[in-house]
């Protein structure tokens, strides 16, 4: 109400013509009159124009409220043509305008007036319509966030008005002119032509204030978001007509839209609608307006509106629970108990591709479907039992049984195991992986020098001095003694230093020609290198020589704790049934320590691998393939399964005694069926079209953050043109600079709250910035707001997730030129920078090897039908 | 989606897959094509139809040599495994499995791709055939 209702049948024109309008004073003040000093009709007819230039900020106010409005919702509101360029702010002076009554009447100057009474009344009358004009748009725009105009009512004394005085309104082409007779209507025709020109624009603003009060009758588009419970983010809903359908039967009652316009059927079961049809009536608009959303699935992801019952209801893509219509507004209940449906009034954002991630998920597809359980991560830990753990990961060095303790829960039903694997002939194994148990910092072999205790096992060497009392005998310079658990006590006579002397390791390798080489440092002290010795000892045949002490291994590093690197040095492995890899330190000062020893053959180019895989000790399952040396590749396994906790993973490798084989990462799935959406055959394709959008949207990120960054965008792989996984890591984090909903990430820890980052709560409350969010709530990450929170589990939200080794063949984003190179044998980039353009492709072993990110399973589809 | 003008369709090409009605030996794999995929070329997946047409050792309760990967399959591979397909059609019994045709597999990296049909299983011969398209787009 009180918005200017009764103008709404006044005949509005297209243009608002200029009619020498002057522009107002920037404080809003008319051009004052002296009633004491003498007679200037010029000053009048000035004041004249500055009200027919309020008419025109009028105007203007409408056109930009007429634009708002069909951005929003795309309805072509009406809009008034100017005949020049004028803001849309009116600059309100209070002392200039007068109200008198409910309907913005104009007291005009009669027979009796004098000119002054033309200043001090009627035009104050003309001043203050203008101003309920502008209050009742601005009034009306208020459901805007951002409103296009706002309002000027700073005393709060402009009336809102319902019936609309026309105030003798007549479009004449008057203007007080000094050369025309000083009578009444050389004032009053022009104020009638000002009145006139108020008519105009109360018409146009009362019309854009139905359009403003009810949206839902005018719209071509809504934007609509649901929140609160079980929330989507907005998206657009778009006026849909129902047009006839030859094979549909219709009642009395419907209401179709047929080539030129609406009918409405008024007997069952009517022919083609026409306007010479009896059976059909011609309609202006139809009662239930529809707007439909994405994926528009037949009579549902819509929503309708009653233009008689004044009614909104929303159908969602199933149909299980009903939505009661609701009295349309701009927020209204939705189906869950506390559910709201809010039509957003504001344009439209680009979406970014956790919003399509959700869209995908709308449309569920029948097939067999890929659950992810269980997963290791990282198999160099106390997670694997048997084999041999190199530095980079558990591994088989010839047929042998190695297993995995998984930590979760399999339900019973039919499971994948998938294993990431490195076939690989280098070896590379850790110092501390000895069979003495000799430990040291960073995983190496830090050979003891004057212990506090001698070690169960262990040969130690006395250097200088007068020898080293233990277990009752003394042990001169330059001799060794092997330490036992009864004698752990011993005395270094006359200065002499107490050295461990040897730390082995064991080992087993396919026959053939190998190399070995050590890293090694010093620790403490000086030193110009270590005489170091080492042996092959099969069990089959006395120790081999491999490095000889005769030439020291050099330590001329800058500091200590720098790796030295031993030259390759070749031996023959005669059989696979294991071999001792001992080292002695001969000689040289300072605190010998090896990293680590790496073993190499240049020889083996391909393995054979016949294996069985058991799942908590009692199921079976075969793979028999052929790998590559240095080619990642998958291998998988099938499980039928009861519930299982904690369960173990066991892969017995039977043959053959080829190639190492490296198992990076495990992944177990459950293979189910998905309950596809009803009736919605006509969308199986819709989580590829969504995988484009998505794609899309994170290639837009990515080129606005090339721009941004200009020529100081990061090169992205090494020097050498090698990627890997932290090359991956960076590339994804300089797409998030403008798609921050790129990755989903659990378990974030304190401190690690970024801007523009949004999070959701896993289990318990946590508190952000004093506020607390409870399970599954969403919030964003703001810098204002710090970095920190408290209480439990948090994941940062994102469309794509790490990609593990059941994720084979699934979408992936992956750098534009990234590659495998087979020559090299390692993972390599074309290009550097701004070229490294993101494409979506099939997930591929080497992808999973090198860290890349797969879309998020709500993309994904049923690999067969 | 671009129009398909001549310039744009003359750097498109159709490669067949193609494997006519074939004796499969138990454990035997067959490469039905290979492809090596250069800088700049996109090849894509969507048609890939594993006819498993008979059983030639009825009777027979299979042992699998690859438990995952049913009786029979087809794969486009990028390496050597026969578990690590970037995209896979398995086959259980007698009939017709097809890669799901509403969603598409690319593969942009440069290197060689091959087409296999394997046997999985060590005590069952199998008749089959397999049909498909792989698309090269050129930039």
């Amino acid at each position: 109400m009180n918005q200017l209702e009764s103008a709404l049948i006044l005949t509005l024109r297209e243009t608002i013509p200029w009619e020498s309008a002057l522009e107002v004073h920037s404080s809003g003040t008319l051009e004052f009159i002296d009633p004491v000093a003498k007679f200037d009709a010029g000053k009048y007819q000035k004041r004249d124009r500055q009200l027919a230039f309020r008419d025109l900020i009028n105007a203007a106010a409408v056109a930009e409220v007429s634009i708002r409005v069909s951005d929003v919702w795309n309805y072509r509101a009406i809009q008034p043509t100017l005949q020049g360029p004028v803001r849309k702010d009116l600059i309100n002076a209070g002392n200039q305008q007068i109200f008198s009554g409910t309907n913005a009447p104009v007291q005009h100057v009669d027979y009796t007036s004098v000119p002054y009474d033309a200043a001090q009344f009627t035009d104050r009358y003309l001043y203050g319509r203008d101003s309920i004009i502008y209050e009742a748009l601005a009034q009306a725009c208020a459901i805007f966030a951002d409103p296009p105009i706002t309002s000027v009512d700073t005393a709060g004394t402009i009336p809102a008005v319902s019936a609309w005085s026309l105030a003798e309104g007549v479009a004449v082409r008057a203007d007080i002119n000094r050369a025309l007779a000083l009578n009444r209507d050389l004032f009053k025709q022009p104020d009638r032509n000002l009145a006139d020109r108020d008519n105009q624009m109360a018409g146009y603003v009362a019309k854009m204030c139905q359009v403003l009060k009810d949206p839902f009758q005018f719209a071509e588009r809504i934007y609509v978001e649901v929140a609160v419970v079980d929330p989507r983010e907005p998206e657009i809903y778009t006026f849909a007509r129902e047009y006839w359908d030859s094979t549909t039967d219709y009642v009395t009652g419907n209401e179709v839209f047929n080539q030129i316009g609406w009918f409405r059927a008024l007997v069952d079961g009517p022919t083609e609608p026409t306007p010479a049809n009896p059976q059909w009536l011609a309609i202006d608009s139809p009662t239930l307006r529809q707007f439909v959303g994405e994926p528009a699935l037949n009579r549902r992801n819509r929503i309708v509106y009653d233009t008689s019952a004044k009614t909104l209801q929303w159908f969602r893509e199933t149909t299980s629970l009903v939505h009661v219509p609701q009295i349309v507004a701009l927020s209204i209940p939705g189906i869950a108990v506390g559910q709201t449906l809010d039509t957003l009034p504001r344009i439209p954002e680009a979406k970014d591709s956790q919003f399509w991630r959700g869209k995908a998920a709308q449309i569920v597809p029948p097939g067999e479907q890929l659950i992810d359980q269980i997963a290791l991560d990282f198999t160099a830990s106390d997670a694997a039992t048997g084999g041999f753990t190199q530095v980079p990961a558990a591994s088989l060095t010839v047929p042998d049984t190695i297993q995995f303790q998984l930590t979760g829960a399999l339900q019973n039903g039919n499971h994948l195991v998938s294993v990431l694997v490195n076939p690989s002939p280098m070896v590379e194994i850790a110092g501390a992986q000895n069979i003495q148990g000799t430990s040291g910092t960073l995983g190496g072999a830090t050979f003891a020098v004057n212990p506090a205790t001698v070690m169960d096992g262990i040969q130690y060497l006395v250097v200088g001095g007068s020898g080293v009392v233990y277990n009752g005998g003394t042990v001169a310079p330059g001799f060794t003694f092997t330490g036992t658990s009864s004698q752990p006590n011993y005395l270094a006579l006359g200065g002499s230093d107490l050295r461990q002397f040897s730390c082995a390791w064991r080992l087993a390798l396919p026959v053939g020609p190998w190399t070995a080489r050590i890293d090694y440092t010093n620790l403490e002290g000086n030193t110009t290198g270590f005489g170091v010795k080492a042996t092959y000892g099969p069990a089959s045949a006395d120790p081999v020589v491999v490095f000889e002490d005769t030439v020291p291994l050099p330590f001329d590093a800058e500091f200590n704790g720098s790796i030295a690197r031993s030259q390759k040095v070749g031996f023959d492995v005669i059989d696979d049934g294991g071999f001792l890899f001992q080292t002695y330190w001969t000689y040289g000062n300072g605190n010998f320590q090896i990293r680590q020893i790496t073993f190499e053959s240049t020889a083996i180019e391909q393995g054979h691998y016949a294996m069985q895989g058991t799942l908590a000790g009692n199921q079976l399952s075969n793979v028999d393939v052929v790998g590559e040396s240095y080619h990642p590749d998958i291998l998988s396994f099938y499980f039928s399964t009861g519930s299982l906790f904690n369960p173990v993973f066991g892969l017995t490798w039977g043959a053959d005694s080829e190639l190492p084989i490296q198992f990076k990462a495990i992944q177990v799935q459950t293979i189910g069926t998905y309950t596809p959406t009803p009736s919605s055959q006509l969308f199986q394709g819709w989580r590829q079209e969504m995988t484009e959008r998505a794609t899309e949207a994170i290639q837009d990120g990515f080129r606005r953050a090339a721009i941004a960054f200009g020529t100081n965008t990061p090169l992205f792989r090494h020097d050498d043109g090698t990627w890997d996984g932290t090359d991956t890591e960076q590339w994804m984090a300089f797409i998030e600079m403008y798609q921050p909903r790129l990755r989903e990430i659990e378990d974030i820890t304190t401190g690690n709250i970024t801007d523009g980052r949004q999070y959701q709560v896993d289990g318990g409350p946590i508190v952000y910035n004093g506020t607390e969010y409870h399970d599954g709530q969403k919030f964003y990450g703001l810098i204002s707001e710090g970095r920190d929170f408290s209480g439990s589990s948090l994941n940062q939200v994102g469309a794509m997730i790490k990609a593990r080794p059941g994720h084979l063949g699934k979408p992936c984003i992956v750098p534009f030129g990234v590659y495998y190179d087979p020559e090299t044998q390692e993972t390599r980039s074309l290009y550097a920078g701004s070229n490294c353009y993101p494409v979506v492709a099939a997930c591929q072993p080497w992808m999973i090897d090198v860290g890349i990110y797969v879309y998020a399973a709500d993309f994904w589809m049923p690999e067969n039908t | 989606m671009p129009l398909v003008t001549p310039a744009i369709f003359s750097r498109s090409l159709a490669l067949p897959i193609a494997l006519a009605q074939t004796e499969l030996r138990r454990g035997k794999q067959i490469q039905i094509m290979q492809f090596d995929l250069k800088a700049g070329q996109l090849l894509e997946l969507r048609a890939l139809n594993l006819h498993l047409l008979k059983v030639l050792t009825p009777g027979v309760v299979p042992v699998y040599v690859n438990r995952s990967l049913g009786l029979a399959s087809v794969g486009v591979y990028e390496g050597t495994m026969l578990t690590g397909a970037g995209a896979l059609v398995k086959g259980l019994q007698v009939g017709v499995s097809q890669f799901n045709p509403w969603q598409v597999r690319r593969f942009i990296s440069p290197g060689t791709y091959t087409v296999l049909v394997s046997n999985n299983a060590q005590n069952i011969d199998l008749s089959l055939a397999v049909t498909g398209t792989l698309k090269v787009y050129t930039a």
